[in-house]
């Protein structure tokens, strides 16, 4: 085989049995497909007609989506680039420091924003602030680590000029790299803001207001065709921010 | 201007000196053309006179100072006086000419400054001056990804001047252009040379130039100095010194 190893083949039965565990362990069930038909004829009678004169009232939810998304994001953003230079190799000056911080990061990550925003909601109070702050501790350690990444695979010359101009190591640093990184962060910030559209509205449902806290509403009390729009608005505004994203990039590039 | 005395370069790991025991003085007004082997120590060895690279054993004074007695900041300063160039220009990309040139003063400015970039009337105008003079004028606020090889070599020129330095140091700076585009490169920095009356020391493959434009060649052969005289001296007993044999 000219293409193929042994151990591609020990790979592969590997892969089939990790796949055969987890189809035990979920109860996967091929046979239960028979029972599409039924979400069909649910969705019929109950989403369609969907009830637009809910939609001045989403829209305007819309917005305290979009806010928590942004603000938790931006912040994440701000307070990531910093991190991310401390968390980089090639620009952290001590090894205890470079350490800790990816281990903090590491941390930040690891907790889902719904803990987050359980915690927050008990601590502070239900409300879009809860949310936008379990976005912004998540999204700290997410683009703290995709950022500390993008730096230390930067191109090395132009930092080498500016260690040889004189420049101070932080001023070296940041205007040797961020030129290079500046469209790829932007690209990861996109990203994830529109990760946390999706995020906010989860967080919606324990308490933290926005389109999320609508669409937990109206599902609990029975509201399937105001719920309809409320997805659709949902999807409208995620491909929004993802075509908002991809032309700022291209300005940018 | 530059003084190395039994300067020895090992990198880690490495089971040989990069560079063994060289000393000599260069001196102002000199235009120092580095010739060897790849391999032979060329670029340590300029790498070492502004501290890009440390050396293992022995002390090199630049502008009266000894780099090694000095302190980070002092070492900071002292390196923004020597200017240098890199065979792949290492410029910032994204920035415009103009802004590339600033960032050559960043050596001689407060942090914050370089940041918010409050640069002076003065300042401003010598980056005009110095992109005037490498003939980069037309291209002041292009982004430097869209100019050619040669042009990308211009801006690290200018950045270097608006370091003003005393000492010019190029790591094969000619090694990614065409001859006639070294050749002008070459001619650039040998008037900004006697213009400023520096000390340049630039590493080279092509032998010709440096026949026709150093005042002095070192040649470099397994890290030690094989050859050190005048143009007029080199000659094909010391290429073979320089490069075997089996070479030019």
């Amino acid at each position: 085989m000219i293409w193929f190893r042994k151990r591609h083949l020990i790979y592969f039965v590997i892969l089939i049995l990790l796949t055969w565990i987890s189809m035990d362990l979920t109860n996967f069930d091929l046979s239960k497909f028979i029972q599409l038909e039924n979400m069909i004829s649910f969705i019929q009678r109950s989403f369609i007609p969907p009830d637009w004169s809910i939609l001045p009232f989403l829209l305007r939810e819309s917005f305290v989506t979009l806010g928590m998304a942004f603000l938790g994001t931006v912040f994440a953003l701000l307070i990531g680039i910093p991190l991310s230079f401390a968390a980089a190799h090639n620009t952290s000056r001590h090894y205890f420091s470079y350490q800790s911080v990816r281990f903090f990061l590491s941390g930040l990550r690891s907790v889902p924003e719904i803990v987050f925003g359980l915690i927050f909601v008990v601590v502070i109070g239900l409300g879009p602030f809860a949310a936008v702050l379990a976005i912004l501790l998540h999204n700290i350690g997410v683009l703290g680590k995709l950022i500390s990444e993008l730096i230390e695979a930067a191109d090395k010359g132009p930092q080498e000029a500016m260690k040889s101009v004189g420049a101070t190591h932080r001023i070296g640093n940041l205007f040797s790299i961020i030129p290079q990184i500046w469209p790829n962060v932007l690209s990861h910030y996109f990203y994830r803001f529109e990760v946390a559209i999706r995020t906010s509205l989860v967080l919606g449902f324990v308490g933290g207001g926005g389109l999320g806290q609508q669409i937990f509403n109206q599902y609990q009390s029975f509201y399937y065709d105001g719920m309809a729009v409320s997805i659709i608005v949902i999807m409208v505004l995620v491909i929004c921010v993802d075509m908002f994203g991809s032309y700022v990039r291209k300005r940018i590039i | 201007m530059i003084q190395l005395e039994k300067v020895t370069v090992r990198y880690p790991k490495a089971n040989e000196d990069a560079i063994k025991n060289l000393s000599f003085t260069l001196n102002k007004g000199e235009f120092v053309c580095v010739l060897g082997r790849s391999g032979a120590g060329k670029s340590t060895f300029i790498r070492t006179i502004n501290g890009l690279q440390p050396i293992t054993a022995g002390s090199i004074q630049v502008l009266e100072k000894n780099y090694y007695d000095l302190r980070l900041e002092e070492r900071r300063k002292l390196r923004s006086r020597i200017g240098m160039i890199f065979q792949h220009f290492h410029l910032i990309p994204r920035l415009t000419v103009r802004q590339n040139v600033l960032t050559g003063r960043f050596g001689k400015k407060k942090p914050f400054q370089n940041l918010l970039g409050l640069f002076t009337a003065e300042e401003k105008a010598l980056v005009q001056h110095y992109i005037e003079r490498v003939g980069l004028l037309p291209f002041a606020d292009r982004k430097v990804e869209q100019l050619s090889g040669g042009q990308k070599q211009r801006v690290g020129i200018a950045r270097s001047l608006m370091q003003e330095p005393d000492i010019f140091l190029g790591d094969e700076p000619v090694a990614s252009l065409d001859p006639n585009t070294s050749r002008s490169i070459f001619r650039l920095l040998q008037s900004i040379h006697n213009e400023k009356k520096l000390v340049s020391v630039l590493n080279v493959h092509d032998v010709s130039l440096a026949k026709e434009f150093a005042s002095r060649i070192i040649g470099l052969n397994k890290g030690e100095v094989v050859f050190d005289g005048t143009p007029s001296e080199l000659n094909s007993k010391t290429y073979e010194m320089i490069y075997g044999s089996d070479e030019h």
